[in-house]
């Protein structure tokens, strides 16, 4: 019985200080099918990841009925499934849409030497390689006034640049009035006064740019918490292109995640009147930035090696536990391999609300119907301290509670004692 | 020398059973270490709300629940007094329908410096209630097991989850239904009537009980019509009154705004034109049908019914789990009476406490905020991890039903035990063992 007893307590020690790996569902439940989607190529999905320890995705997807003479029967044809960090499709940081310049967001005036640009952040995601900002520079690119189009090509004019939808075409040869430049595109006011971007290329000349800026500009990269210098990071300031996002590159921080770091922007050889500027938020005097990290594919495997699910009509793929997923947005990256996948999607998005993106059908606005599945590693003996921890905060704060708590604990033992001690002896009835 | 028993002595008993007390001690300490680490924002509204009529001085602004609201308002202008500066702490829109309290409101409440004590003593009030019903029930069924009873109740961690963990004022109206009962059967039948109709004026589950009530324990049937017509015309007074005073009717405001008034017809058959057969009505009128024809005579009917019909509002209709609760002082003194009774009760609660996962991490680990927001983050969501385990398409549907039937069960047992002839049941068992012929 005593080395039953010494047993059980060694497995229970062992248990409590080793933890203990739960398994949990990205959802409870999975959203209803509005649609299939035809996979040809790739479709991707970004989501937001609240747990450690991703090891398992599963995708609702049609398999085929039967199979050609030539086609070898399997359940992904060959597919590829891949999980990589999404950085990019993280909204936390103040750089949260690309093409977005907000009214209430503005220059923060010139990056004179001298003058010392600071910001802290919280790093999501190992792997941090770069600090992306937005600069002007005041016109160094292109001056005001009249451009000439290419002869040879009719110019799409577009309502944002690179990826703007398209609003009109002009005709090759002809003369535009310039307003400026955006993303090294050239902002052109329309005969009927609308605003857009046409490339660069399409034009044959350009007003002359305003000014010449010189000089550097100089990023470091400091631990928050050591104060320690990790990383410096120049870019020529006569390179830049007005109101355009430029990034800082330095060799990647492989533990970067969950660290707070700060950083600061010089420009050095400049001068007033020849230096540029950066876009920064006046309301909460943060720069407007995002923080970029070298891409790692964390799970790749083969969706023929799945599990089908006949419940729930899923292909579920399993990968060794993700270690840090926890707070981080996600990609899932679906690969078709020598046949079409059939993939089912949804008006309810995974978490983080963010649509899908596919090469084959770029209007769904829904998401992918999958789950994901993580074993949590749950610290019993961590959990159990802090809640202690916790509720001796709540009672130091209060010490009178604590008074008449122990008033009542004591007032509960002593008559339970008091009727153990009384037991069997009969009470006088009167 | 007489020795001090504690008690008056018309409620002495022969020996100090240490058992009751110990039962009465664990369950006690049980709701002591959960009332102050434990918090729901249903409990941070309705006392949100009592601190608006409190400062403001209408307490009658809030009408959905108008006898609950009064209560808490009451209980918080008396209890404020050793709540220092906590004017700020709660919820401005507590009170606007539709809104509620905010997520920065509870995070201004969870800040408060003597949180524990604001969690203490507004819930308070529901261990008192715990403890009242606990102490009506043994005197309302004095042959039943007393320890068993007692355990059923005042253990049942149903009970303890709404009273002190979720902070839900059941247990206050409970307790007046149950006292309701006890003064029924002390021949005190309009003193229980008033009882029962202040409980059915605070929540609605008693507004079912209370027909039965006025069937199983009249004298004539005259006496019933009287008593439903004073009923109807107090409740269109009351109505007339707040019409009147703020333009709205509560009736009508209850009928059209409150999602549990949805849930009674949720449940519904298809039957071929645009309006289903809604099941729960279907089987209440039925059931009253039924009384009404047979019109069974006693306090023990009364139970019985009263039982029946709380575990059925539960089983068929969508409302929370935690709302069984109702059922329980009716069950217990028949679940409590021989083991597989107690093995059904045990039953429903593990069944009750997996049912309690579908509702995810608001109501389980969440529940635990005033420990602080990492120690909850760092929780697994018991929901998730069920999900992970077994398709929640399959696991949900199965312990629904199957917390469905055990509660529909429960209901069965308790209406079959007050409301069969017992010689007949003699009988029947009789015969079954062979020995009558």
């Amino acid at each position: 019985m005593t080395h039953i007893r010494r047993c059980l307590l060694l497995v229970t020690v062992l248990v409590l200080t080793a933890g203990c790996r739960v398994p949990a569902a990205l959802v409870a439940s999975l959203p209803p099918t509005a649609s299939t989607l035809t996979v040809r190529t790739t479709v991707e999905q970004p989501f937001y990841s609240a747990a450690d320890g991703l090891t398992a995705v599963a995708l609702r997807l049609n398999l085929p009925s039967s199979f050609g003479p030539n086609e070898r029967p399997s359940l992904g044809g060959g597919g590829i499934l891949r999980v990589i960090y999404a950085p990019d499709a993280d909204p936390r940081y103040p750089d949260s849409d690309f093409f977005a310049w907000p009214a209430n967001q503005d220059w923060i005036g010139e990056l004179v030497p001298g003058r010392i640009v600071e910001q802290t952040f919280l790093s999501r995601y190992p792997g941090l390689d770069g600090i992306t900002v937005r600069v002007g520079t005041y016109g160094a690119d292109v001056g005001t006034g009249l451009g000439r189009l290419r002869d040879d090509v009719t110019a799409i004019v577009r309502e944002a640049p690179i990826a703007g939808r398209e609003i009109a075409s002009l005709a090759g040869g002809g003369p535009v009035e310039v307003l400026g430049s955006r993303e090294g595109w050239i902002r052109v006011r329309l005969a009927d006064g609308r605003v857009g971007y046409v490339d660069r290329s399409a034009f044959a000349s350009l007003p002359e740019p305003t000014r010449r800026n010189d000089g550097e500009l100089l990023l470091r990269l400091y631990d928050e918490r050591t104060g320690q210098l990790l990383r410096e990071a120049r870019l020529a300031v006569r390179d830049l292109h007005d109101e355009s996002h430029v990034t800082f590159r330095f060799d990647p921080i492989p533990d970067s995640y969950q660290v707070t770091y700060r950083f600061t922007i010089e420009a050095i050889g400049s001068a007033p009147g020849r230096a540029i500027t950066l876009w920064g938020d006046p309301a909460s005097g943060t720069l407007v930035f995002r923080p970029s990290y070298a891409a790692t594919v964390l799970a790749e495997a083969p969706l023929d090696a799945g599990r089908w699910s006949g419940v729930e009509g899923t292909l579920e793929v399993r990968f060794p536990p993700i270690r840090l997923t926890r707070d981080t947005y996600l990609r899932l990256v679906i690969e078709a391999g020598n046949r079409p996948l059939i993939v089912h999607w949804s008006n309810v998005r995974p978490p983080g609300n963010l649509p899908l993106v596919s090469q084959d059908d770029p209007g769904i606005w829904g998401g992918v119907v999958f789950n994901a599945q993580y074993a949590q590693e749950v610290p019993l003996l961590g959990l159990g301290r802090a809640a202690l921890v916790g509720a001796a905060r709540l009672a130091v704060r209060d010490v009178p509670l604590l008074v008449a708590y122990g008033v009542v604990v004591g007032a509960v033992l002593a008559t339970a004692v008091w009727s153990w001690r009384r037991s069997g002896r009969r009470t006088v009835a009167s | 020398m007489k020795r001090w028993s504690g008690f008056p002595s018309k409620w002495r008993v022969g020996t100090v059973d240490p058992v009751m007390v110990g039962i009465w001690s664990v369950g006690l300490a049980i709701r002591l270490v959960f009332l102050p680490v434990t918090f729901h924002s249903d409990l941070y509204q309705i006392y949100s709300r009592a601190a608006l009529a409190v400062t403001s001085g209408d307490w009658f602004a809030w009408n959905s629940q108008l006898v609950a609201q009064l209560v808490h308002t009451a209980w918080l202008a008396f209890v404020r007094l050793l709540l220092p500066a906590s004017d700020g702490i709660w919820s401005p829109t507590a009170g606007v329908a539709g809104l509620g309290a905010q997520p920065a409101d509870i995070a201004r409440f969870l800040a408060y410096p003597y949180l524990a004590r604001a969690l203490v003593l507004l819930k308070l009030p529901y261990l008192f209630g715990d403890a009242v019903t606990a102490w009506l029930l043994l005197r309302l069924a004095p042959d039943v097991p007393r320890r068993w009873l007692l355990v059923l109740w005042w253990l049942n961690p149903i009970v303890i989850y709404t009273s002190a963990l979720f902070g839900r004022h059941e247990t206050l109206w409970i307790a007046l239904l149950v006292a309701g009962c006890l003064a029924a059967s002390c021949q005190r039948r309009w003193l229980g009537f008033l009882l029962s109709a202040l409980a059915a004026v605070a929540r609605f589950f008693p507004v079912f009980v209370l027909p039965f009530y006025v069937v199983s324990l009249r004298r004539s049937w005259r006496q019933v019509v009287l008593a439903l017509g004073a009923t109807t015309a107090a409740w269109s007074l009351i109505d007339l009154f707040f019409v009147v005073r703020s333009g709205t009717s509560p009736t009508l405001t209850l009928l059209g705004d409150y999602p549990h008034v949805r849930y009674l017809v949720a449940l519904a058959i298809p039957v071929g034109d645009d309006t289903p057969l809604a099941l729960f009505p279907f089987v209440y009128v039925l059931v009253l049908c039924y009384w009404i024809a047979r019109a069974p005579l006693g306090i023990e009917a009364y139970r019985a019914i009263a039982g029946a019909l709380l575990c059925a509002i539960v089983a068929l209709t969508p409302v929370h789990p935690q709302y069984v609760v109702w059922a329980i002082p009716f069950a217990a003194p028949v679940l409590a009476r021989n083991g597989s009774g107690r093995v059904i009760a045990g039953l429903q609660v593990g069944l009750f406490v997996l049912w309690l996962l579908r509702w995810g991490a608001s109501v389980t680990t969440e529940l635990f905020l005033p420990l602080g927001q990492p120690f909850v983050e760092s929780l697994p969501d018991p929901q998730l991890v069920a999900a992970a385990l077994i398709p929640s398409a399959v696991w949900q549907p199965v312990v629904r039903a199957a917390f469905t039937a055990v509660t529909l069960w429960i209901g069965w047992l308790t209406f079959e035990a007050g409301t069969l002839d017992r010689s007949a049941r003699r009988e029947r068992r009789g015969e079954l063992v062979g020995g009558r012929r």
